[in-house]
């Protein structure tokens, strides 16, 4: 690429400018909720003030006042049992919509995906009456079920894109050698695909701990989620910004953790095979 | 690829399919029933057989005609922005500069953040009063910005936020899809002496157009169903301005209690979204198909 260094140089001055104002946006709210969450009470209404000396009082009214690690607790348990409940599932129904030709194959990738696309309300008011009748409202089990549900069709996609990479000749030679479908996926699929599900479980969290409508709606009493706590700081009697400021940070930290290597996988599930690889 | 076999095919797709008709179909179908007989989950009353009743009362209702109008125009606006800031990142990011591995990974965090917190976040940035943003703008110019106050305000604010969220959902995949352009015309175009900017106008875009179509109609389906930033920012205000299909229908279900109503309204509601997804899936295959 023999280009000149003139025409680098003009390169250079519209694409670093861009970039400084694209990490402004990108960390402006982030850096500002961090800010916030370590102001003294008296400031955290005090946009000018940048320099004051931070406390750990937000977090302190937050861990005493509230119940933090409960809800802290109950959320990392649902979305934990959700993401390998979920995965499991996953590789499973991803193994013979990747592997095989069958009758009515794309029709059960429809019916799958409509409940991903499907808006979350139009399952969320039935669940509700449903769950109530059954005595599973406002209990982990319930959170747990309609998360696997609802995260099921994305984690399938992610995995049938993992199961895509692995040479379907192995599969092959097993299957000459007389081995079944269960076999194959137990000694072959299974193995081979475990750096996927492990990626696979570490979305769906995320998916699950960014879960607000289905808790709202299934939630809330007993059973709380990081994202109803987050919500009810700000109401129509007022809003305590600190405190709000410290649950927000909490609730970024899985976001924070990983978003530096979960690139990759994000773009397998999120485009359903509109771009084959 | 032989067919594996009606019983190991049960085997794989049972245990998922057992979860989708429990916990999806079953109460799509329990929506279906509610929606035919006047009902409350308030009031344990029998139910009272409504036929269609309730899908021509939400079909002369003001409130949920106005939402339908304002969801669409909010999805298309958003799906719009989205897409093309997506495409932007995406050119920007396949540059070679210093800090380009960092801003990869950078770039997909708001996609990561809880949407409610991150709705809070830009609620709080932009208060008139508490906000940084409308304190720098009012120390510069000395004028007074209101983010969250009147209509187009709050509709920009939100559809700013969403896009804020979700232009690196936007990103990732427009960016996959650079990557995965074919190299041929475009290092032939080079050789025959093109500049950057006319192989991007003249051969990147036209080959990169139908992944832009399918990226803006992903987009659009997600915005369709917005609900979290609205419950975030402006709780459906001033009025009723602000209601998306998904906040106004939770609101009649949970807050007025009309369950049989809301779900008539979500059943619709649901018909919508699968029409607009069936388009995608059909854009997809042929999409696919065009490009084997």
């Amino acid at each position: 690429m023999g280009r000149g260094s003139k025409n680098g140089m003009r390169k250079k001055l519209i694409i670093y400018p861009i970039v400084v104002i694209l990490y402004i946006i990108i960390l402006l709210p982030v850096f500002w909720i961090l800010l916030t969450s370590f102001k003294p009470t008296k400031l955290t209404n005090v946009p000018e003030a940048i320099i004051f000396n931070p406390t750990l009082s937000q977090y302190d009214f937050v861990i005493t006042r509230t119940n933090l690690w409960s809800v802290l607790g109950s959320t990392i348990f649902i979305d934990i049992s959700t993401a390998v409940l979920t995965t499991f599932l996953a590789s499973l129904a991803a193994f013979p919509l990747t592997r095989y030709h069958f009758f009515g194959k794309d029709s059960v990738a429809f019916w799958f995906l409509s409940f991903w696309m499907g808006p979350p309300v139009a399952f969320g008011i039935p669940l509700f009456v449903i769950f109530k009748i059954f005595g599973l409202f406002d209990t982990y089990l319930a959170l747990i079920l309609c998360y696997t549900t609802f995260n099921l069709p994305l984690a399938i996609w992610i995995v049938m894109s993992f199961y895509q990479e692995i040479p379907p000749e192995i599969g092959e030679a097993a299957e000459l050698d007389g081995a079944n479908p269960l076999q194959i996926y137990f000694r072959i699929y299974l193995p081979l695909a475990i750096p996927g599900l492990i990626a696979t479980i570490i979305l769906v969290f995320i998916f699950a701990w960014n879960e607000f409508l289905y808790a709202l709606i299934l939630a809330g009493t007993r059973v709380k989620t990081i994202t109803l706590l987050v919500s009810s700081y700000w109401t129509m009697a007022g809003v305590l910004i600190g405190p709000m400021a410290a649950t927000i940070t909490i609730s970024i930290i899985p976001a924070l953790l990983a978003c530096w290597f979960i690139q990759e996988y994000l773009v397998r599930g999120l485009t359903f095979g509109a771009i084959s690889r | 690829m032989r067919h594996p076999g009606v019983k190991y095919l049960l085997i794989f797709l049972i245990p998922s399919s057992v979860f989708f008709v429990l916990f999806g179909e079953i109460p799509f179908f329990w929506a279906v029933y509610m929606s035919a007989h006047h009902w409350s989950v308030a009031f344990p009353r029998p139910p009272i057989f409504a036929g269609v009743d309730l899908y021509e009362k939400f079909m002369k209702d003001n409130k949920f005609m106005y939402s339908i109008g304002f969801t669409s125009l909010f999805s298309f606006s958003s799906a719009l922005l989205a897409t093309l800031l997506g495409l932007g990142f995406a050119v920007l990011l396949s540059q070679r500069f210093r800090g380009n591995k960092i801003l990869k990974g950078l770039i997909i965090l708001p996609l990561l953040i809880p949407e409610i917190s991150c709705g809070l976040m830009w609620r709080f940035l932009l208060h008139s009063e508490l906000g940084f943003i409308p304190f720098i703008i009012r120390s510069i110019t000395g004028l007074r910005v209101e983010f969250l106050l009147g209509f187009p305000a709050t509709f920009t604010t939100l559809l700013l936020t969403d896009c804020w969220r979700w232009a690196p959902f936007c990103y990732l995949i427009i960016y996959a899809g650079l990557q995965s352009l074919p190299r041929e015309p475009i290092e032939a175009a080079l050789v025959d002496g093109a500049s950057d900017i006319q192989v991007f106008r003249y051969i990147k875009l036209p080959l990169l157009a139908p992944i832009l179509f399918i990226v803006f109609l992903l987009k659009f389906i997600q915005s369709f169903k917005v609900y979290d930033i609205i419950y975030a920012i402006t709780m459906g205000g001033p009025g009723y301005s602000t209601e998306s299909l998904s906040f106004t229908i939770y609101m009649e279900s949970f807050k007025f209690f009309n369950t049989s109503y809301a779900s008539a309204e979500a059943v619709f509601f649901f018909y919508l979204v699968m029409i607009i997804c069936f388009i995608f899936i059909k854009v997809r295959d042929k999409l696919i198909g065009s490009l084997r």
